[in-house]
């Protein structure tokens, strides 16, 4: 079977299936009715912002076909294009038929932004580049602001302490775009190109896409250079996008760490001898890492926005900018099935976050 | 614990610098940007693909791949406006009623698949274009039948003499053949998976956003490209173009530099700048308005101005004042407006105003519309730069209006504006196209100015009768010396734009005010 | 987000009566909504009465609030985090209430040439023309050059221009006298038109060149230049035949960071900017806090259903990228201030709610919440008079982050060129108008950039630090 996104998406879909049904048979009752309910839970959220979207892009004076338009169309003209896109219909009767094709799985084809184009295949090209923003970044945020906030709460109030908090409230404060640009400023232009400042890789470099996750891509291809040339563009976008987010980090581990710390169980760590960098680093992290997790479920909403962002300083061609093409040009297909892809993507890591949670942590009960 | 946790930050510093610098000599190879065996060149633009069907493309960049995948019967000197002849041996003979345009097709001019191109090949996909009816049709629809005819020859029968014919075929890319099954012929098809036709490349794949891949068509009839691929990489702004095009990441940037890097940019070493006439901006008026019907508001407007003062302050000198609708460098361009109404006439604005009955204790209530987005973030300082400007006659009371695109073109071209303003890229390059659309009475209500003048009517055909004629420049100064007398609209500014490339890397470019850039001609520096 | 973190433990309050002062700002944000909704151009003097009301009794509530004592402790570091973040936005505040008094300029007040680059002192210009033109001043250059017979020069004027069809204008001297006929294509039949300015002369000395040489025959001949004084004086000795008329232009003041585009004082536009921000960043906040609180008291206290439904809602949108949210919102509702403060306050909404819900879960429950149902208040009063004001001190420490996220998600949108009217004076609007001028004119997106650092910075100090120092778990060490 060939890789591509699809079958990624239908691999991991599969392997979460599996650890589902692990869940359900290894958990007790109260866990598995909850799982069951958690897992129901996601159809309405999706579906409530399904509809908001769809409400919100009929509300957008203009449609497709006029947010388009050049000067001195003729109206009939107009009339006809919006017969075609199926813009002229009630919005009841439009509304109808989205829900229905969304549930078989039919996303429509693009109006304005790619015309015609299916824009489930859109989404199959745009999604791997945000996720290969994204994840790079959650990761980069993960290491780094665990580990600085580990290091400030064994020394709680001492120097390391305040400047790891105070250097995660700086970033936090930074806009995102601006620092973008300060980057590009600097690998761009005071280092004179050290560092590609925009796209996912170079022109000359041409490969063929199985993933559209160009790492992926690269290295089925064998193509060390073109691997090293994707690297190279997604360092500044990352960095600028992690940056934004790893105060949070910090500071969750920070204070659950501290929390911990002063707990029982490394109080009697200590009194037996163990070494402190042992108590600290293996003991009390250890059990600050299961708040760490859903925070990871709840950051992914903020990091796609911050993606938006992201995606326009750098051009980088994933979702966000697809979305924000898509409402200027009053592309509701493109935008719906975005919107759609996001409220899936959300809905099944909060729940995955909350199933591991659920799963790994004996003190909760449902 | 400690020392692992210690390793992994080092490592990860250690892994972030390093490949850092490994991808460093990959950018670095920029000299002829050559991998393998393939010579490519790479092109930047903040331009995008929007729709490929020859039959529904309507933009320029569009417009130009179709343009170096195929090739017309007529088609552009490189660099000029004039026509010659491609895939027709020669200009086409006309009948003695102007109906009639017979072309005699090029022999030995084969497809990428080796199929030879024949007078009933390009018939038919001529008349595809003409049964689709795409967005472009306008411009051909006065075309009543495309035939084949003996001898490899191929007949235009026209609804009605149109002296400016020839230009059309040479700017439409509407009626261009291409491979079999790369379009259905009964339908539209905006996203083929690939385009190969006559022309020099063929376009083998794409990515809306990111990037074009254009390779040499091995059958071309022509003299072979030099390069072995063109590559096109799409940028979202004009900050990151330039920033490409000074790192060396792309080796030309095809319109979309930001303007006030230009002049830097000009100072590089290795780079070269052309600098072409763009879109012109206008303001017009609703002829059927109250404001817009009273000739002398037009014209006292139209002396307030001051567009010297507009493009120095907003637009940081960076554009051209227009002084005609059309813009200068095309044949015939006049400056009516100048020797009308000088470059700023306050005080005859003011008289004007009083002659209709506008003075500082009546002002008159003025709503200018524009919109925010579609022209560049500096129009809105252009519009309340002319405010301060039209306020200064102290009988004007302006208040700036805005509404976004979709609502905005709808608006204005539906007549419910009396005074807005917009902006025109030419369908063919000529003067006539500056004119028509908005003084005719047929074409003046597509754009909501609702103008119709026998005068007007008698000038616009009198230079198309003139065609081709030395004599036309005079009849095509009178028209627009009567468009400015009238004060149809207000020409502002031409914008430009610009071609930017690396000359250690690429040569031999070549491109004139229709903008047209073909690949073909492009030679790598050796 | 931070606050996720900050509120679940918070220490269960007493009621407070001087918390009620917190509440004053409801009429008058109310208010200020109004005035913005009349006229979205000014900002009024109400408004600013407004701001200055609003901080002060919400901090002034927060800081005499029992809270607040009972966490007097020192806590070093945290103590002086907190100082110096509201030193600054007091600062900060003061610029936004009164920036006509603190700016040295209006907003969009030319007040020198585009582009200077900070702490550059704008160049003097002068005007020199040939020694035989009668030009005295800046203003004569604009008239009508008179040829006389004798081989001289005068200047003279049109009259009675354009009225007629072909735009010919009878010509006077300087007495008023009519003289002769302006001829329109051709040029004048014995005077000549002159251009008022020279465009980029390559050189200085082509530009003395074609001075010297421009035949005053032609249209529109050349018979004065503008140059840097810096430049051209020097040159002026080394050409015969050409004087200089003087210097030329106002005075322009050195500005401290510099001009922008349109010749507009950076400086004044940072500190109108302030003002801007700050309403925009707060009136969201509250606009937020004016929904999400009672939704969640209403469905905390009440539950089932209702409760239900609002939370499966609010938790939908909260759990939706903001941004995006508020791009269509921003769409949907055209340009202006309203239309920014209305989009960001609804992503924000969902915080309240949720916070407010979970303490009223918890208070619901407490005994003298019990005993107040028991002595048969009525559920309003428990809702606004034994849970409301438990709640509202919470609210009062995440508000600070939220009015950072808010000016972030703000100027986001600026940059996106949705929400405000280009010519507001706002730092997001001129980050976003300037991004593509960062390699040449670097101070036009640098500082507003590290203003809008700066602002959010001192907020969510404020938050951070206050967070800190309220968290009982964290005092026993």
């Amino acid at each position: 079977m060939e890789l591509t996104f699809g079958t990624i998406c239908l691999g991991s879909l599969f392997f979460l299936a599996i650890f589902l049904a692990y869940v359900i048979a290894t958990g007790s009752a109260s866990l598995r009715t909850y799982l069951i309910t958690r897992l129901f839970l996601t159809i309405p959220t999706v579906w409530i912002l399904v509809t908001l979207v769809f409400i919100i892009m009929r509300l957008i004076p203009g449609d497709p076909i006029t947010a388009t338009i050049k000067p001195g169309e003729n109206p009939e003209r107009i009339a006809e294009l919006q017969a075609r896109v199926g813009v002229d219909k009630p919005i009841h009767e439009q509304y109808i038929n989205y829900i229905g094709d969304i549930l078989t799985g039919d996303f429509g084809r693009s109006i304005t932004v790619e015309p015609d184009r299916p824009v489930i295949d859109i989404i199959a090209r745009r999604l791997p580049a945000t996720l290969e923003l994204v994840v790079p970044a959650i990761l980069i945020m993960l290491i780094f602001g665990v580990a600085s906030g580990a290091f400030a709460a064994k020394h709680h109030k001492g120097i390391a302490d305040y400047s790891f908090r105070i250097a995660g409230i700086v970033f936090y404060s930074i806009p995102i775009f601006w620092m973008g640009l300060m980057l590009q400023l600097f690998f761009g232009v005071v280092l004179n190109g050290l560092l590609p400042t925009a796209k996912r890789k170079s022109g000359y470099i041409q490969f063929d896409t199985h993933t559209d996750f160009f790492l992926i891509d690269t290295l089925i291809e064998g193509n060390f250079d073109a691997f090293l040339n994707v690297v190279s563009h997604m360092i500044l976008p990352t960095i600028t996008l992690s940056l934004a987010l790893i105060g949070v980090f910090i500071r969750l581990t920070r204070s659950n760490m501290i929390e911990i710390l002063q707990e029982d169980f490394v109080t009697a760590a200590h009194a037996r001898g163990i070494p402190e960098n042992r108590v600290v680093y293996r003991h009390a992290l250890r059990n600050s890492f299961i708040p760490i997790m859903t925070l990871i479920g709840l950051q992914i909403a903020v990091l796609l926005g911050g993606a938006v962002l992201t995606e326009t300083t750098f051009s980088w061609p994933g979702m966000g900018l697809l979305l924000r093409d898509g409402i200027a040009n009053r592309d509701y297909i493109v935008v719906q099935g975005g919107v759609t892809v996001f409220a899936l993507i959300v809905g099944i890591t909060s729940t995955i976050t909350d199933i591991i949670y659920a799963f790994i942590d004996p003190r909760i009960r449902y | 614990m400690k020392k692992l946790g210690l390793l992994l930050i080092l490592l990860m510093i250690f892994s972030t610098v390093g490949t850092t610098f490994a991808a460093q000599p990959a950018i670095d190879t920029a000299p002829y940007q050559q991998e393998g065996d393939v010579l490519r060149l790479v092109i930047g633009t903040t331009d995008d693909i929007a729709e490929l069907d020859p039959a529904n493309a309507y933009s320029f960049h569009d417009w130009e791949i179709l343009r170096n995948v195929s090739d017309g019967l007529l088609a552009y000197v490189p660099g000029s406006t004039d026509i010659e002849p491609r895939l027709a041996v020669d200009f086409p003979t006309v009948s003695e009623d102007g109906l009639t345009y017979t072309f005699t097709l090029r022999e030995g001019v084969l497809f990428p698949d080796g199929t030879e191109l024949t007078n009933e090949i390009f018939v038919e996909w001529a008349n595809r274009s003409l049964t689709l009816q795409g967005d472009p049709y306008t411009l051909i629809s006065n075309i009543e039948s495309v035939e084949a005819g003996e001898n490899n020859t191929i007949i235009f029968t026209l609804k009605e003499p149109f002296d400016l014919f020839p230009v059309t075929i040479a700017s439409q890319p509407q009626l261009y053949p291409f491979q079999a099954g790369d379009f259905p012929m009964d339908e539209f098809n905006n996203q083929p998976a690939q385009i190969r036709g006559v022309g020099p490349y063929m376009l083998t794949s794409y990515t809306i956003g990111e990037t074009a891949v254009f390779e040499r068509n091995p059958n071309y009839y022509g003299e072979p490209p030099a390069y072995d691929e063109v590559v096109f990489v799409y940028y979202e702004d004009d900050a990151q173009l330039t920033l490409a095009i000074e790192t060396g990441e792309i080796d030309m940037a095809w319109r979309g530099v930001t303007e006030t890097e230009v002049p830097r940019l000009a100072e590089a070493e290795n780079l070269e700048v052309i600098t072409l006439p763009g879109r012109i901006q206008y303001f017009l008026f609703n002829h059927q308005t109250d404001i817009g019907s009273d000739i002398n508001v037009r014209r006292a407007i139209a002396k307030a101005i001051d567009r010297d003062e507009i493009i120095d302050r907003a637009l940081s000198g960076l554009a051209q004042p227009l002084y005609s609708m059309v813009p200068p460098g095309f044949f015939g361009a006049s400056e009516s407006f100048l020797d009308l109404y000088g470059f700023s006439d306050v005080e005859g604005a003011i008289e004007d105003l009083a002659a209709s009955g506008y003075t500082a204790d009546n002002p008159l209530q003025l709503d200018l519309w524009y919109p925010p987005e579609r022209y560049g973030g500096t129009v809105g300082d252009a519009m309340a730069v002319v405010e301060q400007q039209l306020e200064a006659t102290g009988a004007i009371d302006v208040t700036l209006q805005s509404a976004e695109w979709s609502t905005y073109v709808v608006a204005a071209t539906g007549g419910e504006y009396p005074f807005y303003f917009l902006g025109w890229f030419f369908d063919y390059p000529d003067a006539d196209n500056y004119i028509q659309p908005f003084a005719s009475c047929d074409g003046s209500p597509g754009l909501g100015v609702n103008y119709c003048n026998e005068t007007m009517e008698e000038l616009i055909s009198a230079q198309r009768a003139l065609v081709g004629q030395p004599e036309r420049e005079e009849a095509l100064i009178a028209m627009q010396d009567f468009f400015a007398e009238e004060v149809v609209g207000i020409p502002l500014w031409v914008g430009q734009d610009y071609m930017i490339y690396n000359s250690d890397v690429v040569t031999n470019v070549i491109v004139g005010a229709p903008l047209v850039l073909e690949y073909r001609l492009l030679q790598p520096v050796q | 987000m931070l606050w996720d973190i900050a509120i679940s433990k918070q220490k269960q309050l007493y009621q407070n009566p001087r918390i009620w002062l917190a509440i004053a700002f409801v009429p008058t944000a109310i208010l200020a909504l109004l005035v913005f909704a009349l006229d979205q151009k000014a900002i009024t003097p109400i408004l600013q009465f407004w701001l200055v009301a609003v901080i002060l009794t919400t901090y002034g509530a927060l800081l005499s609030s029992k809270t607040v004592r009972q966490a007097r402790r020192w806590h070093g570091i945290d103590w002086w985090m907190a100082i110096i973040s509201v030193t600054f936005l007091v600062i900060f505040l003061i610029m936004g209430i009164i920036p006509e008094y603190l700016a040295p300029y209006k907003y969009n007040e030319q007040v020198g040439p585009a582009f200077l680059a900070p702490n550059e002192t704008p160049p003097e210009f002068i005007l020199i023309t040939r020694e035989e033109l009668p030009f005295q001043s800046f203003e004569d250059i604009g008239r009508v050059l008179i040829l006389n017979e004798d081989g001289t020069y005068s200047l003279g004027d049109i009259v009675e221009r354009a009225s007629n069809a072909n735009g010919v204008g009878r010509i006077t001297d300087d007495a008023g006298v009519v003289i002769g006929q302006e001829r329109s294509r051709l040029g004048l039949e014995n005077a000549i038109a002159v251009d008022r300015t020279l465009r980029d002369g390559d050189t200085p000395e082509m530009a003395f060149e074609a001075l010297l040489s421009a035949d005053l025959t032609q249209r529109r001949p050349l018979v004065a230049i503008v140059g840097r004084r810096s430049v051209f004086e020097p040159l002026v000795d080394q050409y015969e035949g050409v004087r200089v008329i003087g210097r030329i232009g106002p005075d322009y003041p050195t500005p401290l960071l510099g001009t922008n585009n349109l010749g507009e004082d950076v400086f004044s536009r940072l500190i109108y900017g302030t003002q801007t921000t700050l309403i925009i960043g707060i009136s969201s906040a509250i606009f937020s806090c004016l929904l999400g609180i009672p939704l969640g008291l209403i469905s905390g206290y009440i539950g089932g259903f209702l409760d239900r439904i609002l939370s499966l809602i609010l938790d939908s949108v909260y759990s939706f990228p903001g941004l995006i949210l508020a791009i269509a919102i921003a769409v949907v509702l055209g340009r202006g201030i309203l239309t920014v403060v209305f989009a960001i306050a609804v992503i924000y909404v969902p915080i309240y709610y949720r916070i407010v819900r979970s303490q009223t879960l918890a208070i619901r429950e407490m005994s003298y919440v019990e005993a107040a149902r028991s002595l048969g208040e009525r559920n309003i009063i428990i809702l606004f008079r034994y849970i409301f004001p438990n709640v509202i001190a919470s609210v009062v420490v995440i508000f600070s982050i939220n009015v950072a996220d808010a000016i972030l998600t703000g100027a986001g949108l600026s940059f996106l060129g949705l929400g405000l009217p280009e010519t507001t004076p706002d730092w997001g609007v001129d980050l976003a108008r300037n991004q593509e001028r960062l390699r040449s004119q670097w101070w036009l997106v640098t500082f507003p950039g590290l203003m809008i650092t700066a602002l959010v910075l001192c907020f969510s100090l404020l938050g951070e630090s206050l967070s800190e120092i309220l968290n009982p778990r964290l005092n026993r060490s």
